[in-house]
């Protein structure tokens, strides 16, 4: 028998093939029945490994060296691989959009239970109860490629739970999702664990908006080193990054560790804090950098943006903040000329988008697209610099100094694919920047960004304001834009809701606002560095 | 979906048997309007047609294309149309009637097949005709399957791309061009299908195999080896020795038995349901029929007289093409689908009764 214990991994160590660096090395841990599991870490610390060794996919899928041990609700993923593990672990990938085979709902859901044999009479009534479980069942009818992203993921997840797993494995399931979005998917989780009793283990990296469901955390600090496991208030103190609930909760010595909001407002009522007024925003007209006037576009006769209105200061740093379909790729690519307004006018730099040829517009205007895979196809990462800058006209730049620049040194040969998300976004950052835009556009940057390599972009950026250069980046993180942005601008479906001054308009907002604005519910407080200069200020 | 799957594939087997073995440009033309009058019907409200309709107008640059290389590079021919310079390289010398005219029908020829092929995708569902795949050969179902989920995709992919690389300083000059284009499209739906694979290996596609016992798996292997070594060396033996023709016959015949044996056998292990059954209606009878008369018919022509479907039009032979009227109604009946395309209200109706459940 198991003795509850539901997952027990037995020095394990694992070698993807052509690699000697064992990603596991001898692993110990045990996970038991009905827990909510959070596995945290800095990315290539093991994390999508550790998981796909729960259905076997390693090593059956993946290939490599794997020795050692685990047991999954008595069976062995190792030998019996993951057709036989499906009926017991149900896994979810990252990408809402990679995972389905055909395109109506029903048929998706009914596809594991096709591939078991069973009656369809019995695959009917699962079919029901699991759009049920996940309130879903509006959806049935769909086509797959008509829903939001959350939605996605919600069918994904309904498409493994119809075989009625014991565990729900999930790898960076909210990574793609705007904050409603992924607080849908993550309160679903949450009844499933509670109703049902599912073992639910997954990995994230924004740890604000899942801390307060897990039970147990397993943090893994980089591959091959042991990982560090127990409660939330056990790990959270030995992680070099934290939410900045807990952030604070350490600097200010607040005892037991608060997780959630609940927990912390009796703290911090009782904070003495006065906090600094507001910081005066750089008086001085350094120019109109961007000015975007009345600018109207639609898509296939739906309006994307209505009658928006937009002017950026030379050197400042603007967050563009809205949920997944508000229009901010839209502004974006308009802003770089990528798209022609059908009326108004966008103005960038002293160049009116629509009457100056693209190759002129991006000489000042440098954007980065979502997915820094669009953009990477040379051999090595110092290629993808050169080329830029060839397709610019310019003469090739210093390679050691950019790489430098960007926290790349070291990586100028390598296959700019191979590398790990974050190195993969700051490689075509780089491909962007070596061309040295006045106006930085960044479309999404933090997607998939561990803590550590969002703080180092956050620095990154403000570094380059101070540099002169305009940057405007759209984002869903709130952290991030609360931490970076001097001013942020809220879209809702192609019109600015809000604009000014990052901690006004967050303190608003309450879908946008940050984990240390809901706490103390002031406008002035938006970070962990204001509550502690606040703090300082009061002794 | 309009028709049954199976109706669909008859009509496929029937019209691609047509559009690949017949040269004659008569017969071309008339398969061409009996197709495309199937293809009209298909794109009615399908946002896919907009791709198709642009893969038929590369078909048929492709003609042009061919077309023009065929005129003016191939000087046999008694009926001149022009001369060009003798000492001009590649082009010089007489342009003449036959070489236009074979080019024409090339061209026709060439442009049928990839209507039909159009006219198909557009008309069947994809995942639909996988279900037909035997369980034995479960692999290439999914490969298939992951190949199709990712060819709208990579579709939309393509603009993202051009998008993000203009942005960048580039230019789209010349072929060499392309790479920056192509690299990342190929590789990003590569690793999406990474991604899909194993999502559908975690849910355990292809039906869960029983474990077969060692010995019997080597059976099996050995059985798939003779069976195809045996129907090779039947069509070898066949197309090469004109006396052994029974022998290889009856080779073929065995290696083609054994094959499918093993699949059958190997299918037994995995299991597999379906959740939805296609309903046959009338309008299918009517269309597979058609097919299979359009297909018996053009065979037996074919047998009976089978320079009909050759067309040579160079010296010695007559430059005109013939037209064989049984082999314009055979595939004038290729157009059956698009006269017995049920209307939308019936559609809606058979839908509905798949979402009930009902089994056949």
């Amino acid at each position: 028998m198991n003795n509850g214990k539901l997952v027990e991994w037995r020095d394990m160590t694992f070698r993807y093939p052509r690699s000697e660096v064992p990603v596991l090395k001898h692993l110990n841990l045990k996970i038991e029945e009905g827990e909510f599991v959070l596995v945290v870490g800095p990315s290539g610390s093991g994390k999508s490994t550790l998981l796909r060794t729960i259905n076997g996919l390693v090593p059956h899928f993946s290939g490599g060296r794997i020795s050692g041990d685990i047991r999954v609700a008595d069976h062995a993923p190792i030998r019996e691989g993951p057709h036989a593990m499906s009926p017991i672990v149900g896994f979810v990938e990252q990408d809402p959009e990679s995972q389905f085979v055909v395109n109506l709902v029903e048929d998706e859901i009914a596809f594991a239970l096709e591939n078991q044999g069973l009656s369809p009479t019995v695959m009917r009534t699962r079919v029901e109860d699991v759009l049920d479980q996940l309130k879903i069942a509006e959806l049935r009818h769909r086509h797959i490629n008509t829903l939001s992203a959350g939605q996605k993921q919600r069918v994904a997840i309904a498409s493994v739970l119809s075989l009625q797993p014991q565990i729900l494995v999930l790898d960076e399931p909210t990574s793609q999702l705007d904050p409603q979005a992924a607080e849908e998917v993550l309160a679903t989780l949450q009844r499933l664990n509670r109703d049902l009793g599912l073992t639910v283990i997954l990995s994230e990296h924004r740890l604000e908006r899942v801390i307060e469901y897990a039970d147990r955390v397993v943090y893994l600090p980089g591959p091959g080193e042991p990982p560090i496991h127990g409660t939330p208030a056990d790990v959270l103190p030995q992680m070099p990054f934290a939410p900045p609930l807990i952030e604070l909760g350490q600097a200010l010595g607040w005892h037991p560790l608060p997780l959630t909001i609940e927990e912390a407002r009796h703290f911090a009522a009782h904070a003495s804090l006065a906090p600094a007024g507001s910081p005066a925003t750089s008086a001085g007209d350094r120019g109109t950098s961007i000015d975007a006037q009345e600018v109207w576009y639609s898509y296939n006769g739906r309006p994307a943006l209505r009658g928006l209105n937009l002017r950026v200061q030379k050197g400042e740093l603007l967050g563009l903040m809205g949920l997944n379909g508000a229009g901010k790729t839209t502004l974006l690519k308009s802003l770089v000329g990528l798209l022609h307004p059908s009326q108004g006018k966008v103005v960038v730099d002293g160049l009116d988008t629509a009457a100056v040829p693209l190759e002129q517009i991006i000489e000042r205007v440098g954007y980065v697209p979502q997915d820094p895979s669009s953009l990477l196809f040379a051999d090595t990462v110092r290629e993808e610099l050169d080329f830029t800058r060839r397709a610019h006209g310019q003469p090739p730049a210093d390679h050691e100094q950019w790489l430098a620049r960007m926290g790349l040194s070291g990586l100028g040969e390598r296959y700019p694919r191979e590398l790990s998300v974050g190195e993969r976004q700051r490689v075509a950052l780089a491909a962007i920047l070596v061309a040295e835009p006045d106006v930085l556009l960044l479309d999404e940057p933090t997607r998939g960004l561990d803590p550590l390599e969002k703080a180092s972009l956050s620095e990154f950026l403000q570094d380059q304001c101070e540099r002169g250069r305009t940057v405007v980046v759209a984002t869903h993180d709130v952290e991030l834009a609360a931490k970076t942005a001097q001013r942020v601008t809220i879209l809702s479906e192609g019109q600015i809701v809000a604009d000014g001054p990052t901690h006004e308009v967050m303190a608003e907002s309450t879908v946008f606002g940050t984990q240390i604005n809901r706490l103390f519910h002031d406008p002035r407080l938006m970070t962990v560095q204001d509550v502690l200069e606040a703090s300082t200020n009061a002794h | 979906m309009a028709f049954h799957t199976l109706t669909w594939l008859v009509w496929m087997a029937a019209a691609a048997y047509t559009a690949l073995t017949n040269l004659q440009p008569l017969h071309s033309v008339v398969l061409i309007v009996a197709t495309g009058l199937v293809f009209n019907q298909a794109s009615r409200g399908r946002l896919e047609a907009q791709g198709w309709g642009a893969f038929l107008r590369v078909g048929l640059s492709v003609w042009v294309v061919s077309l023009a290389f065929n005129v003016l590079t191939t000087h046999i021919g008694a009926r001149l149309l022009f001369t060009l310079p003798r000492d001009w390289p590649l082009i010089g010398g007489p342009i003449t009637l036959e070489a236009l005219l074979y080019g024409l029908a090339n061209g026709a020829s060439l442009f049928a097949i990839l209507l039909v092929f159009a006219t198909f995708n557009l008309g069947v569902e994809m995942n639909r005709v996988l279900r037909w795949v035997p369980a034995g050969l479960y692999q290439v179902g999914l490969v298939a399957s992951i190949a199709l989920a990712f060819v709208p995709q990579m579709v939309v992919s393509l603009d993202e791309i051009r998008e993000a690389q203009r942005v960048r300083g580039h230019r789209f000059r010349g072929l060499r061009d392309l790479v920056p284009l192509l690299v990342p499209l190929i590789t990003t739906a590569l690793e999406r299908s990474l991604t899909l694979a194993e999502s559908m290996e975690a849910r355990g596609f292809g039906g869960i195999m029983r474990d077969t016992a060692s010995g019997r798996r080597t059976l099996l292997r050995v059985a798939t080896l003779l069976g195809l070594l045996s129907l090779l060396a039947g069509l070898v033996l066949r197309a090469v020795s004109p006396q052994s023709q029974s022998l290889g016959s009856a080779l073929a015949a065995l290696g083609l038995v054994l094959g499918a044996a093993t699949l059958v056998v190997q299918g037994r292990a995995v299991k597999r349901s379906h959740f939805r059954r296609e309903h046959w209606q009338a309008s299918d009878s009517w269309a597979a029929l058609a097919s299979i008369v359009s297909i018996v018919l053009f065979v037996w022509i074919r047998q009976q007289d089978p320079t009909a479907v050759w067309y040579y039009p160079y010296p010695p032979y007559s430059p005109w093409p013939t037209f064989h009227p049984l082999i314009g109604i055979s595939s004038a009946l290729l157009a059956a689908p698009a006269f017995l395309w049920p209307s939308a209200r019936q559609e809606q109706e058979s839908e509905a009764r798949l979402v009930e459940g009902e089994t056949l």
